[in-house]
């Protein structure tokens, strides 16, 4: 290292100091707490009793709840992943082509994106709601009342029910991100192949889907964490029920730790919730680089 | 981002309740020889507008030469930030709390035992001044049920279906004395289009306040002696109960959709808009008639009706806000006076009568509830029947969020009530295991 970029190392320091006690404080610190209070029975009142392993063994043997919330967020990455990707690729398609108002749809589309969770959840909740809600008069007015359902209330459509406004809400990030991502897909080579006769399924599938493929890995991330941190939207729309139902690993955390006041179980839950997102990130980005996809 | 706010609120919570509370207020200044002595009180409660707030603080100036230095929190916060200002002895020499049981029973360690309190401005008899309901509700903060933590000040009595008069009217009703009748009365509302009870179900709190409901009616007061361990909660009694009020369901007595619904506000609009013609509720709903004033007319109560042979009627009840003294507080004394003004009709008349909705715990204090004649004698009706309740709170958290969960697992994925049962039997094993009692 010359004496120069030695320099540069200790002037760089100097500028990413703030970030790096702002991470350090409000990221770094809040993780290592969170663990080391997974190992401490404590109901948040007087001096915390260290158990060991004890919470994780309750965690995975006896805890009936957990199992369901595990499987639940397992369901929510699957169909985030599946569906926020699928459907973002396709609105960017449709709206990167020339038709007509696309700038009023795209601001549509991406609207969800900008509203605050709660608002969101509260429009949501009136909208399913079985006796007066949009959804159900919708149905009926066009012959298919049987399909009406209490679709927050029944434990076969709840969870699906909040998935659904999950994507609905951030489908439209993604659209942007693919957008974006589309305008750098250099136009000569789209030329070429529509000289070659490649028609617009062939240049979707031969040329922009692996253009987009980097950008598709990084989304993919994004979705995962972004999914298994969901709660505001279970918490306002079924809290987690019917009969635990609609219940994720990021709900469980709340209702351990502020409904049942177990601040220490609930920091286990936090730390597994932790070391899944950061599993499948990790072995997401192992996936991209072993491609070569970022 | 669970994890970030979970470590982040014990700091957080301890220094926030130092230098940053969420809304602190002190007494007005008054003309006194001696300075008044300042104290801290911490609540959830909110003021019922400025001007009595203005007022109240003022009296307790006047009254008692103190100045308090209230805090309020919104509930859960409240207890997050007790938690820790008390674990780091910052927190308040007074603190309200609420009877019957969860959550405060984890405080008793570090609340003062108030006991000795009551007698030494009281005589032995102090028990006499409240109501046999605020003691017992009280000594529920307790786990084990023999320690006064806290003083009485108001409650509220529940388990009773309002039910709409114009609507039984138009279609030739009245109130049922017996499940049958009320069934008969869902029929007849079904069938022309009105939801006979509004349930908002998914709010999970009101699926328990059923249950207790129906329980005190199959088991009597099986439920409550299943909180102190006195019978199991797998008992055929309460099976039975939870049995019955799957069969409520299938008999459509609710709306379908009310697990779909919140209690507030869609089941309570659903009600107040002559949409549904019942609803379960207590006293504290009196603050609906703000926006339904017609409902002093056309709202009246009945209990739940005897289901087969019919057994005693027992509603609930719970103390709305209860005063309790910090073990550590240096202010002992001041703490007291303050506390135990509210033993006094001078200090209970704030926060009971018509425009809280509560009344007072203090057997002396006497509440018009309404210039509505009728009105206050329905509210006269309901809170005569404080004496027969049994608290609406269980005896830890834990049993209360499992009831909730048996409730829905029994009513919505078709679990058996024996084993719906067996789960808040669990969840009771468990918090006694955890808090170290033999029952």
């Amino acid at each position: 290292m010359s004496t120069q970029s030695g320099k540069l190392h200790r002037g760089g320091i100097f500028f990413v100091l703030p970030a790096l006690i702002f991470f350090a404080f409000f990221i770094l610190y809040p993780i290592l707490e969170t663990l080391r209070l997974s190992f401490y029975d404590w109901r948040g009142l007087y001096t915390p009793v260290f158990v060991g392993l004890r919470n994780f063994g309750e965690l995975f043997f006896q805890d009936r709840v957990f199992g369901q919330a595990l499987g639940n967020t397992f369901i929510w990455v699957a169909l985030s992943i599946v569906l926020l990707l699928g459907l973002g690729f396709f609105l960017a398609l449709t709206l990167d082509s020339n038709i007509r108002g696309r700038n009023v749809y795209r601001t549509i589309i991406y609207a969800p994106a900008t509203m605050a969770g709660v608002v969101i959840a509260a429009v949501w909740g009136w909208i399913y709601n079985a006796d007066f809600g949009f959804l159900n008069n919708l149905l009926s007015r066009v012959g298919l009342g049987t399909f009406g359902r209490v679709w927050l209330g029944d434990p076969n459509t709840a969870l699906y029910s909040v998935i659904a406004v999950h994507i609905w809400r951030w489908a439209g990030t993604n659209m942007v991100i693919y957008l974006a991502a589309l305008q750098t897909i250099p136009q000569e080579i789209i030329e070429s192949a529509i000289v070659d006769g490649a028609g617009a399924w062939k240049q979707i599938w031969r040329i922009k889907f692996p253009f987009l493929l980097p950008t598709t890995g990084m989304l993919a991330i994004l979705s995962i964490i972004g999914s298994m941190r969901e709660f505001e939207l279970v918490f306002i729309l079924t809290r987690g029920g019917p009969a635990n139902s609609s219940d994720t690993l990021a709900m469980h955390v709340y209702n351990q730790a502020f409904t049942l006041f177990r601040p220490g179980y609930g920091a286990t839950v936090a730390v597994v919730l932790l070391a899944l997102t950061l599993i499948l990130t990790i072995f997401q980005l192992r996936f991209y680089r072993r491609f070569s996809l970022i | 981002m669970a994890a970030m706010m979970l470590a982040l609120s014990v700091p957080l919570f301890a220094s926030g309740a130092k230098e940053k509370a969420p809304e602190t207020q002190a007494g007005q200044a008054g003309t006194k020889t001696a300075a008044p002595e300042t104290i801290t009180w911490w609540t959830w409660w909110s003021p019922l507008n400025d001007q009595w707030d203005k007022d109240y603080f003022a009296a307790i100036e006047k009254e008692l030469n103190i100045k308090v230095e209230r805090t309020i929190y919104p509930f859960p916060d409240y207890l997050n930030a007790l938690k820790a200002a008390m674990m780091s002895g910052e927190g308040p020499d007074v603190f309200s709390t609420a009877g019957g049981g969860s959550p405060f029973g984890d405080f008793t360690p570090i609340m003062e035992p108030l006991g000795p309190w009551f007698e030494k401005t009281w005589g032995a008899g102090w028990k006499d001044r409240w109501g046999e309901f605020d003691i017992m509700d009280v000594l529920g903060i307790d786990p084990l049920g023999k320690t006064m933590y806290a003083l009485p000040q108001t409650h509220q009595v529940g388990g009773i279906i309002w039910y709409n008069t114009e609507i039984f009217a138009k279609h030739n009703l009245k109130p049922p004395e017996t499940y049958d009748e009320l069934k008969k009365i869902a029929d007849v509302l079904n069938a022309n289009g009105i939801t006979p009870i509004a349930w908002g179900a998914k709010d999970q709190w009101p699926n328990k306040d059923w249950f207790i409901t129906v329980a005190a009616q199959i088991a009597g007061d099986k439920y409550w002696q299943a909180n102190r361990g006195n019978v199991k909660f797998t008992d055929p009694d309460l099976v039975k109960a939870l049995d019955f009020f799957i069969q409520m369901q299938k008999d459509k007595l609710f709306s379908p959709g009310s697990w779909g619904m919140t209690q507030y506000m869609d089941a309570e609009n659903l009600f107040a808009e002559g949409k549904a013609a019942m609803m379960l509720t207590g006293t504290w709903d009196a603050w609906l008639t703000n926006a339904h004033p017609e409902g002093m007319d056309i709202w009246r109560g009945f209990l739940f009706p005897k289901v087969g042979a019919g057994k005693k009627q027992i509603p609930w009840a719970s103390s709305s806000m209860d005063f309790s003294m910090n073990k550590n507080t240096k202010k002992k004394e001041a703490a007291w006076k303050f506390i135990s003004w509210y033993g006094t009709e001078a200090g209970a008349k704030w926060w009971t009568g018509p425009a809280s909705g509560q009344d007072a715990a203090l057997k002396s204090m006497k509440i018009t509830w309404s210039d509505h004649p009728e009105w206050a004698k329905f509210y006269d009706w309901m809170y005569s029947l404080a004496p027969l309740a049994q608290p609406r709170e269980t005896r830890f958290p834990e049993i209360g969020e499992a009831t909730q969960t048996a409730v829905e697992a029994a009513s919505v994925k078709g679990m058996s009530a024996k084993d719906a049962m067996q789960l808040i039997q669990d969840a009771y094993d468990k918090a006694i295991k955890a808090r170290g009692l033999s029952k």
